[in-house]
């Protein structure tokens, strides 16, 4: 039995990556850490949008206005993960951040605190580019998944984390716009 | 022992505006804190307070033509000299405030024109709004994790171009030291 879930995961976790043959790309969904019935937030942003954004980003925010410019897609998958199968989701988890590793992606932060808490934040780089960022984070009864595509400049990126405002803030601002629950 | 009343809904309403922006004395909003704590539907109000304020603060400034208020002023000065030269008839003066308010109505109108050019497109603001999310959410988990392992700016870990390295030269730290609460060896890459 336990092996049949291994060559599962193994299998799952084959079709993770590169899967658009783009350098940076993850296909977080497919790991499935957010149970889809129950999505709270689903962000799919990709070219056209992301450069409309890029031109219409100006003074204050130069530095998401310059990232956007240098990122071709942005997914974000928040939300409980399925009822039920904590064990075989960190398994999964696991076994995709080792995939990930293998395909050349660094782990840049781990955290195992407990049996159903797994937080990985990998970047795939490449010269002095990042070309990919992903989180994965199971951590009881909240899932996230965020991949970032593109040819980020380290330093736009690095003051652009460093001065946005607390989640909570965005959080609200983003139910705002969407009427996503809180 | 004095029992301390506790806030309505309707008083805490009242007072979500002011909470959002900070405004309220520490004891009022203590009070208005422990209502939402025990009161989902005003929770979901003070959602909606802080993202209208966010709305707000999307709005562009507007920048009124920079003539407006000398032709306002000089409508105002032409009446007046009317005024004078034709006393203080109330009823003979009305074409001069009718110019004044022609005036008024044309600026008016370059501002709603200015306004419409500039207010962004609602799918960018949601766009926007969700890319800040998503970098939000990045940056939140670095600091989360890097308050679990006592580090500080662990953001940096992430755009230091030579982060292999610094992988490995934590690595190194965590080995020789003592490793903070839950943070896994760290590979180099």
């Amino acid at each position: 039995m336990k092996n049949a879930l291994l060559v599962m995961v193994l299998i799952m976790g084959a079709g993770l990556v590169s899967a658009q043959g783009e350098p940076g790309y993850v296909a977080v969904e497919s790991l499935g850490l957010v149970d889809p019935a129950s999505v709270e937030v689903s962000v799919n942003l990709t070219g056209a949008m992301l450069q409309a954004l890029a031109s219409s980003s100006e003074g204050s925010e130069a530095d998401l206005g310059q990232l956007l410019n240098d990122i071709t897609r942005v997914r974000v998958l928040v939300g409980p993960p399925p009822v039920g199968e904590t064990v075989e989701l960190v398994a999964k988890l696991r076994v995709a951040v080792d995939r990930l590793e293998g395909e050349g992606w660094t782990r840049v932060i781990s955290v195992r605190e407990e049996a159903d808490e797994e937080v990985a934040v990998l970047s795939l780089q490449s010269g002095s580019l990042i070309r990919g960022l992903t989180v994965l984070v199971l951590d009881g009864d909240e899932a996230v998944a965020v991949n970032v595509v593109g040819s980020m400049r380290p330093e736009v990126l690095g003051r652009l984390l460093g001065s946005l405002e607390s989640l909570d803030s965005v959080a609200a601002e983003l139910a705002g716009v969407t009427g996503a629950p809180e | 022992m004095v029992r301390r009343e506790e806030m309505g809904c309707g008083n805490a309403v009242e007072r979500l505006e002011a909470l959002v922006d900070g405004e309220l004395g520490a004891r009022e909003q203590a009070a208005v804190e422990s209502h939402l704590a025990s009161c989902p539907g005003c929770r979901r109000e003070r959602t909606r307070a802080l993202a209208l304020r966010g709305a707000l603060r999307e709005l562009p400034n507007l920048d009124p033509p920079a003539d407006l208020l000398e032709r306002v002023r000089a409508a105002a000065r032409a009446e007046d000299e009317a005024r004078q030269r034709r006393g203080r008839s109330r009823r003979r003066a009305w074409p001069a405030l009718a110019a004044a308010a022609v005036v008024l109505l044309a600026a008016g109108a370059t501002l709603l024109r200015t306004t419409a050019r500039s207010l962004p497109d609602p799918q960018l603001v949601r766009a926007r709004v969700e890319v800040t999310y998503a970098f939000a959410l990045v940056a939140d988990t670095c600091r989360r994790a890097g308050a679990l392992a006592g580090r500080e700016v662990v953001a940096k870990r992430i755009v230091d171009p030579s982060a292999g390295a610094l992988s490995r030269a934590l690595r190194r730290g965590l080995t020789a030291g003592e490793p903070g609460p839950g943070l896994s060896p760290v590979d180099g890459g």
